[in-house]
């Protein structure tokens, strides 16, 4: 999407050459220039602002301007420019394999490039009152096992988006305080396939999930100038239940079952959980700014994940899930080099809402440690670039999904590489 | 410079990203077994019988074949089979007045109904014969009692069983134990009893029952020649038979109360009891007409309460017999038993639910006593679990879903 395509057939081809050495000259340059991140667990993606990714995802306890319509709408009436507008994505190249437990069977998922993406704009009307919108994607999943691997009867391929545009409003109540809310409208859709045991003359058969549905939540937050260097942050977002009432089931089976598995509409629904998020911000001098940001995820309102199909004949499908409230941590720091240059770098630590017993291949989750590294390019004093690189390699986790008796060792990891356009004025 | 770190870390993990992820791959291991040259004993369940009938088709994905290919990756040896000719199958059911023989059942939906219809069998299967390509490893035969597997009387034409007369090595001197040390096994499995009280069963009586002094008698003499010197194996008991849909889904579909023929009744007739089983083919009488005061269900198409606490006195015994013998030659035990009550509740292996339901419970196939090639599979996991645990080994657990369970139309 935002590196051409020729030039990751080239890394690529580049890199497999020196595969063997990869894994020691990566931890060493890791360690030498302190870089590296990943994407959130669960299906959060805490990847907001291009500038953002570089320093760990902090940035509730800091004055980002526009985008802190996601991190904090509390600091966006502090925001120094009267209108700016800042967009960008990143492209996540996301790897799993699934070692069996008890077996030699290993495979590895064919998982697409998945690009999340913001949008912001805010205004300021005076002083005090600065109001915007922000368009974020800040959950979502996408994992391809294929058709045929051995767990297919749990999940082949998911998809699962999620947008959120968010009018919000910042008012300053004086030198240093700040509060700011925003109303969330959101719209959501999954696309997901999984193997039937019914086998026909074609081999196993089939159903396919999918649906759109939209609603809505809220996130506020309250900003604190403590001094000049020291700022503080405190962000709400809601939990936004994303109820689904006409999805559409379609059944590939064997010609005798048709009857059995009639296509049909189902309805469910699916957390796309809230969090409460502590942040602070110091700067240091001139030149050096030091973030940190505690983020507690609502976890717990992910509770089952149930199909209930609209024909009689088809089975409704129960699902639990359970998953546990996560608190994440977050450091970042932010180096002006120059005018022209900013080089940032960041580690945050996520770990998983999903308990032992409940792993699944759907979303295969663990504890992640994520290094991030950015920079920001300053061509002109109203327009700037920013790009971020981050290395997301999850803790291995043995374990599986109880109900299904699936078993096994999964490992993730990803590189994720985010670009980012500003523009103040 | 900070531009050039920033690049190289960025090709660099581009690179790692294109390295597969470190997995710490099975170290698959055969403990304190030799696997070299491992050889199966049994019936109709260890030779491949799918769907009513033995076919080449299901005899490369029998249990032993299964078991062998992941013995392979802990050093087993190779493992050879009487396979039959490509694309025959051979079952023990007369479909017609000439006494043809049946193929593998097909599912087919007849008057709209998913019914399980026998295809014609090939009889010149048993005119196959290749005795001289032997040793075997796979040594079962469909329909052998334990005392069979000791005579030689079992290979003789004519009188013999026409299955293992097609694969013995001389037809009328070889026994089924005899060949299989042929093999020289340095590993051996055993699963046999099945038909010494499923014999009777299948024909709604219980006479025939072998008594089981007499099984555990036809054990030991097996046990003397096959775990002599120590020769390490695995040893399966029996189920009961209400786990088989043979004997359990008829129930599941009569009417509130059915005649049944009982010559012990003055009437010569009396009301089925409860608990009482009425095997598979009675499906199709009843479907004409049987069951009611006119048309009582003949004796051969049900089992009575003695006749099945008569099976499952003998069962009970024989697994008694073949749990001491595990326990004296020191073999791994597998509780085929307790894996098919399991089965009779729900079992979830892998992502998907078994049960012991006819058809749809997928691990028993069309003829409703035997298993599905994923039902093999799935025994076979208890096969592997039993002998790694025996012999500390780490024999790799087989995929159950690369195998088929009942195919639909």
């Amino acid at each position: 999407m935002f590196v051409g395509a020729e030039i990751l057939t080239y890394f690529r081809a580049l890199s497999k050459s020196i595969c063997k050495y990869m894994r020691s000259l990566f931890i060493i340059s890791v360690l030498a220039l302190m870089a590296g991140t990943m994407r959130a667990e669960g299906y959060q993606v805490n990847l907001q602002s291009a500038r953002q990714n570089g320093m760990g995802h902090t940035g509730t306890g800091l004055n980002l301007g526009a985008a802190s319509l996601h991190f904090n709408p509390g600091a966006l009436s502090f925001m120094t420019a009267d209108t700016e507008f800042s967009g960008g994505g990143t492209a996540i190249f996301s790897n799993n394999t699934f070692q069996k437990a008890g077996s030699d069977y290993v495979f590895e998922s064919d998982n697409p490039v998945s690009t999340p993406f913001y949008l912001y704009g805010a205004k300021r009307f005076n002083e005090r009152l600065v109001g915007g919108l922000s368009v974020t994607t800040p959950f979502g999943n996408s994992l391809v096992w294929g058709d045929d691997w051995d767990g297919r009867f749990l999940i082949q391929d998911i998809a699962l988006k999620a947008i959120f545009v968010q009018p919000t409003v910042s008012f300053r109540l004086n030198e240093k305080w700040s509060v700011g809310a925003g109303l969330v409208f959101a719209y959501g859709d999954v696309l997901l396939n999984k193997a039937l045991p019914v086998q026909g003359g074609e081999g196993d058969g089939q159903v396919e999930l999918s649906g759109k549905t939209t609603s809505f939540g809220a996130n506020a937050g309250i900003y604190f100038q403590a001094s000049e260097a020291l700022s503080l942050g405190l962000s709400y977002r809601s939990t936004v239940n994303m109820e689904m009432d006409e999805g559409e089931a379609k059944f590939s089976v064997p010609a005798s079952l048709r009857g059995q598995f009639p296509n049909t509409t189902f309805s469910a629904a699916m957390p796309m959980p809230g969090s409460i998020t502590f942040g602070a911000g110091w700067q240091v001098n001139e030149r050096l700014l030091l973030a940190a940001d505690v983020q507690h995820v609502l976890w717990s309102s992910y509770k089952d994940l149930n199909f209930e199909f609209e024909a009689d004949e088809v089975p409704d499908s129960y699902n639990v899930r359970n998953y546990e409230n996560t608190t994440i941590g977050r450091v970042g720091a932010e180096y002006l080099v120059s005018d022209l240059l900013t080089a940032r770098l960041g580690f945050a630590y996520d770990p998983t809402p999903i308990p032992d017993g409940l792993l699944t291949p759907e979303t295969p989750g663990a504890n992640k440690p994520n290094v991030t590294s950015g920079l920001t390019l300053r061509p002109s004093s109203k327009l700037s670039v920013d790009a971020a690189f981050q290395f997301i390699w999850a803790e291995e986790r043995s374990g599986g999904f109880d109900p299904a008796n699936y078993y096994g060792t999964y490992n993730t990891n990803a590189v994720l590489l985010s670009i980012g356009l500003n523009y103040a004025f | 410079m900070k531009m050039f770190k920033i690049s190289a870390a960025l090709l660099l993990a581009l690179g790692f990203w294109q390295c597969e992820i470190s997995v710490d791959e099975f170290e698959a291991s055969s403990g304190s077994l030799d696997l070299s040259s491992y050889v199966a004993l049994g019936d109709s369940y260890s030779a491949g019988y799918v769907d009513g009938a033995l076919g080449r088709e299901t005899q490369v994905e029998s249990l032993p074949a299964i078991l062998a290919q992941q013995f392979a990756l802990a050093g087993g040896g190779a493992f050879t089979q009487p396979l039959m000719p490509e694309g025959k199958s051979i079952g023990g059911t007369a479909i017609d007045e000439q006494g043809t023989l049946n193929g593998y059942f097909q599912l087919q939906v007849v008057n709209q109904q998913l019914t399980p219809v026998p295809t014609v069998g090939d009889m010149e299967v048993f005119g196959d014969i290749v005795g001289d390509q032997g040793p075997f490893n796979n040594m079962a035969v469909p329909g052998a009692k334990a005392s069979h597997l000791l005579t030689p009387l079992f290979s003789t034409p004519e009188v013999g069983n026409p299955y293992f007369v097609r694969f013995a090595s001389n037809p009328g001197q070889s026994s089924v134990l005899s060949d299989a040390l042929r093999a020289q096994p340095t590993f051996f499995s055993l699963w046999i009893g099945g038909n010494d009280v499923l014999t009777s069963a299948i024909a709604g009586g219980s006479e025939d029952i072998t008594p089981p002094q007499e099984f555990a008698a036809y054990i030991n003499l097996l046990m003397e020649a096959l775990a002599a010197e120590g020769r390490p194996g695995v040893i399966a008991n029996i189920p009961s038979i209400e786990a088989l849909p043979y004997f359990s889904f008829v129930g599941t579909q009569l009417p509130t109360a059915i005649a049944v023929e009982d010559p012990a009744e003055e009437a010569g007739l009396r009301v089925l009891l409860s608990g009482e089983k009425v095997l598979l083919p009675a499906l199709q009488l009843l479907g004409a007409g049987y069951g009611t005061l006119e048309k009582p269900l003949p004796a051969q198409y049900f089992l009575s309460r003695d006749e099945l606490e008569a099976i499952s006195t003998a069962i009970a015994a024989y697994n008694e017999a073949i749990a001491e013998a595990a326990a004296e030659h020191n073999l791994a035990l597998v509780d085929m038993h307790g894996m098919m009550e399991r089965l009779k509740t729900g079992m979830v292996v892998d992502g998907n639910n078994y049960s012991s339901t006819f058809i749809s419970g997928q691990v028993l196939s069309l003829d409703g006593i035997h298993a599905t090639p994923r039902g093999y599979a799935i025994i076979a996991n208890e096969f592997i679990r039993a002998i790694n645990a025996k012999y500390q080994a780490a024999i790799p657990l087989v995929n159950v879903n690369d195998y088929r369970g009942n195919v639909f139309p």
